[in-house]
């Protein structure tokens, strides 16, 4: 069913609709808040934060923005807090790599690489973190990231670029090219 | 040569992101390409940087059906606090009137009372379902 129709149902209290519209959003906030994190029990705290809030104020969102930049914005308030609670650096020792089969050898290759990819953003400055991921996980124009992060476009794009050239050499030194 | 490199590689992390790159055209960053290995590597790395770790994460449905139940029954707890609330103000207006007018005249009947509470609650109908539409 088409997101704009769930959200009218969701709102007028369809159990279903409701379901189904946050359903869609679970894996892509979870995805971004554990690349986030690099938590797999924070990222889970968050998203299942972020979207009980969303839940209860869906009577306040309005069409006119994407429900996912909507509801990755709660997101992003939600972990601002508990970062702010915690008062930590994201751990990095417990990144959930979500691999199934670990005894089959692509599994494990593909589970560190994973690995290097989380320890890679985790050393990126926060900032630049969410930019590249909004765009890597979501694939968010920089008009809704800027919209998201309240800063302007020129901003997100040069972060982003940073980011890229960030990640890239780190890549580069550790031989991952 | 340099600056040439530098805006084709800012234009190609514009592209492997889907963006329109900012200032420069596609034909010329396409034909630079062509002839400067150095800045297609790039882009192949820039690209595999884009495509690399998009897999699911492993996610825990039980607790998120628990969310959902907890959001309907806190929605569902809330819209009859809301109810409460609008009928505890129309109760309030007619008690302020019932008393104001009490202290006029004396011996007022108790069906004058649900009288004035029935009118404020018809008063106050439609700016509760207006509160509800808005919030639908």
């Amino acid at each position: 069913m088409r997101e704009d129709l769930l959200v009218v149902r969701a709102k007028a209290g369809d159990r279903e609709a409701m379901e189904e519209l946050f359903r869609g959003q679970y894996p892509l906030l979870k995805g971004f808040f554990l690349k986030m994190t690099a938590d797999g029990h924070l990222a889970e705290d968050i998203t299942q934060e972020a979207m009980l809030r969303a839940l209860m104020s869906l009577g306040r969102y309005r069409p006119e923005a994407k429900f996912s930049t909507w509801l990755v914005t709660i997101g992003l308030n939600v972990y601002r807090n508990q970062l702010r609670g915690r008062r930590s650096r994201p751990r990095q020792e417990t990144v959930d790599t979500g691999a199934g089969a670990a005894e089959a050898e692509d599994a494990i290759e593909a589970g560190m690489a994973r690995r290097e990819m989380a320890e890679m953003l985790a050393a990126l400055p926060e900032e630049k973190r969410k930019v590249f991921l909004l765009k890597h996980v979501y694939g968010f124009k920089y008009e809704e990231i800027a919209g998201i992060l309240g800063c302007p476009v020129g901003t997100v794009r040069s972060r982003l670029h940073d980011s890229v050239m960030s990640l890239r050499a780190e890549a580069v030194r550790r031989g991952l090219k | 040569m340099i600056l040439d490199c530098e805006r084709v590689r800012e234009a190609a992390i514009d592209l492997a992101c889907g963006e329109e790159p900012a200032g420069s055209g596609r034909a010329g960053i396409e034909e630079h390409l062509e002839r400067c290995p150095a800045c297609r590597d790039f882009q192949r790395e820039v690209m595999l940087l884009f495509a690399s770790g998009a897999e699911s994460p492993d996610l825990d449905w039980r607790r998120f059906h628990a969310t959902m139940e907890r959001g309907a029954r806190q929605l569902a707890a809330r819209a009859r606090l809301e109810a409460g609330f609008f009928a505890a103000l129309a109760c309030a207006a007619a008690s302020v009137l019932w008393l104001g007018l009490g202290a006029v005249h004396s011996a007022l009947p108790v069906y004058l009372y649900l009288g004035i509470a029935a009118n404020l609650s018809l008063f106050f109908l439609p700016a509760y379902l207006s509160h509800r539409r808005r919030e639908v």
